[in-house]
């Protein structure tokens, strides 16, 4: 199928920036696990609980800074819409612009090729460059909590940190295909723009929802970051409503890419 | 047969504050075999009619025909197997070099294509196939364009400004090209250009489209035939030549002056005029002692369009 050929190829084009932010997210996680110190942060913590009510919201829901879980939690996938969402959305917001500004959307379609099969192929190409990103954060924490000294005593569940990180991977996704969306039928500046918009906008609605007027604090509803908590798994060590927000998450990047497909094959390609 | 068979062709851009009519219902076939050359001014709606025919573009109503079917270019796509295409502004990956532009767009379309053909063409146009596209000049990434559209097999090639950016070597290297291409696969051609002197020696018909309505088409001999008719008079003197300025001027409105020297004038005059000017000239007392030497043809191919384009822009008629 000639979708799997544009992904293919598309991969290919961006494997390199891809590889150098999977070793940059694998560093980082290096660095956080060599900083771990269960006593160290003992102090900290008694530290942070003096710190206002929004700050702690920001580092997620449930903060224990003593455990490899909840500091991994806090250091990294709370922020991963940082280190690992920008890029994508970046990239994402540029993507289908790109070959309209740069013309080689022409040589592209103008050959037995299905708008779908171009929109879902270069899609595609983020979904898996965000699952190598992840799969190589995966990797590299497994091995480290194998082989840290400073790991050896604490209790860590494999399987809580592997569906913590599919959620990451659905989330990020899941800001990525906003800013796809915005790239079928805007230009670079804007769709880039307003998926920036929306996602400090989720994040906004998502994490201080609590200090709105309580009858208005059902729009957290509307924010992708209110679906997505890992604490509740590393922390918490529960899953409830873990696969709601799962499926959410996947529910809403599947409607945004058929939205993306139907309005990019309703439009024209300018000259 | 008619390879490519257009009816009613309509295509409008909608902006907030007007509707542009960039194609108004426009009809045309172009014949099996044929070299058939669209022209224009720019915005016309050339490119248009092309990107309307390869599906770019949504909203279009009338038929398009390729190949004797009847296609929905918003739905159908394997009619492009069969057209190979240069754009009229030509996009490429600029990290790549011509050979790896040749193929990653043979993955993507999932063509074959003959390697040494392209090297050879590649030879002929001079164009180093090792050096990235971003390091190339506008005519030598031209020349990466015409080579990836005369790779694989095709029926149809849809030229857009093809020779854009090249010197006049390379374009006339490039015409030949093309001729044997066509001749080997026996493809139909066809091309908008501003090139018209090439466009008159290449094309057998072409079709003049002006303010999105096509207003002239037929095959070039005709075209010249029915065109306008250049008179070329030397004079004895500059007096004479004033005189027959001041009836020229008198007698024959739509004159075009093209050219005015000391004691020469060519100026170009509406076919069924041509026997008036004539009996004039050897009625009247000056023709003989004044009249040196004159000379009567069809007008170029660039006359008969800047006729038509003369209407657009009214300040530049004489």
């Amino acid at each position: 199928m000639k979708l799997f050929t544009i992904t293919k190829i598309e991969i290919k084009k961006s494997f390199k920036p891809v590889l150098l932010l999977s070793l940059l997210m694998c560093l980082f996680v290096l660095m956080i696990v060599s900083i771990f110190d269960p006593e160290l942060f003992e102090g900290i913590e008694e530290m942070m609980d003096l710190f206002p009510e929004a700050i702690k919201d920001m580092l997620g829901s449930a903060l224990d800074l003593t455990t490899i879980g909840g500091f991994y939690t806090i250091e990294f996938l709370s922020m991963i819409w940082i280190w690992v969402g920008i890029y994508f959305i970046l990239k994402a917001g540029q993507d289908i612009p790109a070959t309209i500004d740069n013309k080689t959307i022409d040589l592209v379609l103008s050959k037995p090729l299905k708008r779908w099969e171009f929109v879902l192929g270069r899609y595609m190409r983020f979904v898996f460059s965000i699952l190598l990103v992840i799969l190589f954060i995966g990797i590299t924490t497994f091995i480290l909590f194998e082989i840290a000294p400073n790991l050896q005593d604490q209790e860590i569940d494999f399987s809580e940190f592997f569906w913590a990180l599919t959620w990451a991977f659905i989330f990020v996704v899941s800001l990525t295909t906003t800013a796809f969306f915005f790239s079928v039928f805007l230009n670079r500046k804007k769709a880039t723009g307003l998926a920036f918009g929306m996602m400090v906008l989720f994040f906004i609605v998502g994490t201080f929802y609590s200090y709105f007027e309580e009858d208005v604090q059902e729009i957290k509803r509307i924010s992708l970051f209110f679906y997505y908590d890992p604490a509740r798994i590393l922390v918490s060590h529960s899953y409830e409503n873990v696969l709601r927000d799962f499926l959410i998450l996947s529910g809403y990047s599947v409607v945004m890419v058929i939205a993306s497909i139907v309005i990019f094959n309703k439009r024209d390609i300018p000259v | 047969m008619e390879v490519i068979q257009v009816k009613n062709l309509v295509k409008y851009y909608k902006t907030k504050k007007k509707v542009v009519k960039a194609v108004d219902d426009i009809s045309f076939n172009i014949l099996e075999g044929e070299r058939f050359g669209f022209l224009g001014p720019n915005g016309s709606g050339k490119t248009t009619t092309i990107r309307s025919i390869l599906g770019l573009l949504r909203g279009v109503k009338g038929e398009i025909s390729i190949l004797g079917e009847k296609i929905n270019p918003n739905k159908d796509t394997v009619y492009r197997n069969h057209i190979g295409y240069i754009p009229g502004e030509l996009g490429l990956e600029s990290e790549l070099n011509a050979i790896q532009m040749c193929k990653y767009l043979s993955k993507l379309y999932d063509i074959s294509f003959n390697w040494d053909e392209i090297k050879n063409i590649a030879e002929r146009l001079k164009l180093d196939v090792s050096r990235p596209i971003q390091e190339l000049s506008k005519g030598n990434r031209q020349k990466v364009g015409i080579l990836t559209s005369l790779m694989g097999d095709f029926d149809i090639l849809i030229l857009d400004e093809p020779t854009s950016g090249l010197d006049p070597l390379i374009q006339s290297e490039f015409f030949e090209i093309i001729k044997e291409r066509q001749e080997k696969a026996s493809c139909t051609v066809f091309i908008c250009s501003h090139l018209l002197s090439e466009v008159e020696k290449f094309c057998n018909r072409v079709a003049i489209i002006r303010n999105g309505k096509i207003v002239e088409i037929s095959k070039i001999s005709e075209l010249k035939q029915k065109g306008l008719k250049s008179f070329q008079l030397e004079f004895t003197s500059n007096a004479g030549l004033m005189e027959f300025v001041q009836y020229l001027e008198s007698q024959f409105l739509n004159a075009t002056v093209k050219s005015q020297s000391v004691n020469r004038i060519e100026f170009l005059i509406p076919p069924e005029k041509k026997r008036n000017l004539l009996h004039d000239i050897s009625e009247m007392q000056w023709a003989g002692e004044y009249i040196k030497d004159f000379n009567i043809n069809n007008s170029s191919l660039e006359d008969i369009f800047m006729k038509y384009y003369e209407i657009d822009n009214p300040e530049e008629e004489r």
